[in-house]
């Protein structure tokens, strides 16, 4: 009859603390001794041991963590100077990059604003000339009609000649000065070239921008150009005489 | 025959009074401004014309879009139009030509030129 084994308390004894009885039952009590004296050796060997393996475990990890915290001490020391170069170059950056920009559009503005006054003042003073051209001829033609047709007694054939001879002057000046329009056609084509020209300043602003985005991306680049008023303008736009252009399109429309 | 009511259409006031200047000498005394397309389509609607001249490159609607959409109005597209452009380009000129344009002149232009096209279109009338 087996019966089952039991712990002081009652408890039942597990399997394996079931099996040294079962082993006792094939084993002669003399090799048995052997063998559990043999066991307990082994057992306080281990015991021994562990320890000194459990040291020399901690000693070759804390060797090896040792290392490891010197390498992270040197990598972020150098990363700390690494972001404190860049934030050290990314505010002069910053400072250059609005500076820059501001500068040019300002510049750019400024020679719009100087070309575009200038070329008005200039167009007044054509203006009042052709103006003035124009009242001084008629009043000579009448003149020069009024002789011509004997209504008013002068009879001096050089006194006429002279009359002829201003007229005529008079409306060589007057074609002089509407030749200045053409000059002055150049503005508009100089404008055409700085709205290119701020197009180009645009597009820099945005490239910059993103480079900025990068290193922090709540970055705002202080610029006012993306608030201004595209413009239209041609990029080929160039102030040179259109004479052989407009040839070559007057034939096109003759077709 | 009527005297021509002339609409001016570009960005540049510059341009406009160098236009404006000329035509006067030229003799036709007529003429409004626009700064752009979509002013100019809104100026023929409320101001009445009987010649625009145009420049192509401006800001909000350009002369090439202005054009075609004032050639698409029934009422505006026998309307003459005379570009007046920096754009020299051959395509350019060919597009310009399937808009409806009926004459073109390269900027820098000579108030002879402006008076031969203008003269030219009239003539075509």
């Amino acid at each position: 009859m087996t019966t089952t084994q039991r712990h002081s308390d009652g408890t039942p004894a597990t399997e394996l603390e079931d099996c040294p009885s079962k082993v006792e039952h094939d084993m002669d009590p003399d090799g048995l001794l052997n063998r559990i004296q043999t066991l307990q050796a082994l057992g306080a060997r281990i015991c021994a041991e562990v320890p000194q393996a459990h040291a020399e475990l901690g000693r070759l990890f804390s060797q090896e963590l040792e290392g490891l915290r010197s390498l992270t001490d040197q990598a972020f020391d150098c990363l700390q100077g690494v972001i404190s170069t860049i934030r050290e170059q990314r505010s002069q950056w910053e400072i250059r990059t609005e500076g820059l920009i501001a500068r040019m559009e300002k510049q750019l503005s400024q020679v719009t604003a100087i070309t575009e006054t200038a070329t008005h003042q200039i167009l007044d003073a054509v203006e009042k000339l052709i103006s003035m051209q124009t009242n001084t001829s008629r009043q000579m033609t009448e003149i020069l009609s009024l002789v011509e047709q004997g209504t008013e007694p002068v009879s001096s054939p050089r006194l006429l000649d002279s009359l002829r001879g201003l007229v005529a002057e008079l409306e060589t000046a007057q074609s002089n000065a509407l030749q200045i329009m053409d000059y002055l056609q150049f503005q508009d084509i100089a404008a055409q070239q700085i709205e290119q020209a701020y197009g180009l300043l645009g597009e820099t602003e945005e490239n910059l921008v993103s480079i900025a985005l990068t290193f922090r991306p709540t970055f705002q680049l202080r610029v006012e150009m993306a608030r201004r008023q595209k413009s239209g303008y041609d990029v080929n736009a160039e102030y040179a005489p259109a004479e052989e252009k407009q040839k070559q399109i007057d034939a096109m429309f003759q077709k | 025959m009527a005297p021509l009511k002339i609409l001016l259409v570009d960005d540049s006031p510059t341009m406009r009074r160098i236009l404006s200047t000329t035509l006067k000498h030229l003799g036709y005394e007529d003429i409004g401004q626009a700064k752009n397309g979509r002013e100019a389509l809104s100026k023929l609607h409320t101001d009445g014309y009987s010649f625009v001249i145009t420049d192509w490159n401006m800001p909000e609607m350009d002369g090439l879009t202005f054009v075609k959409m004032m050639k698409g109005e029934s009422e505006f597209s026998s309307i003459p139009i005379l570009m007046v452009t920096t754009r020299s380009q051959q395509e350019d000129v060919l597009e310009a030509m399937r808009a409806g344009v009926n004459n073109y002149i390269v900027k820098p232009f000579t108030p002879q030129t402006l008076k031969q096209k203008i003269d030219a279109i009239l003539g075509q009338k």
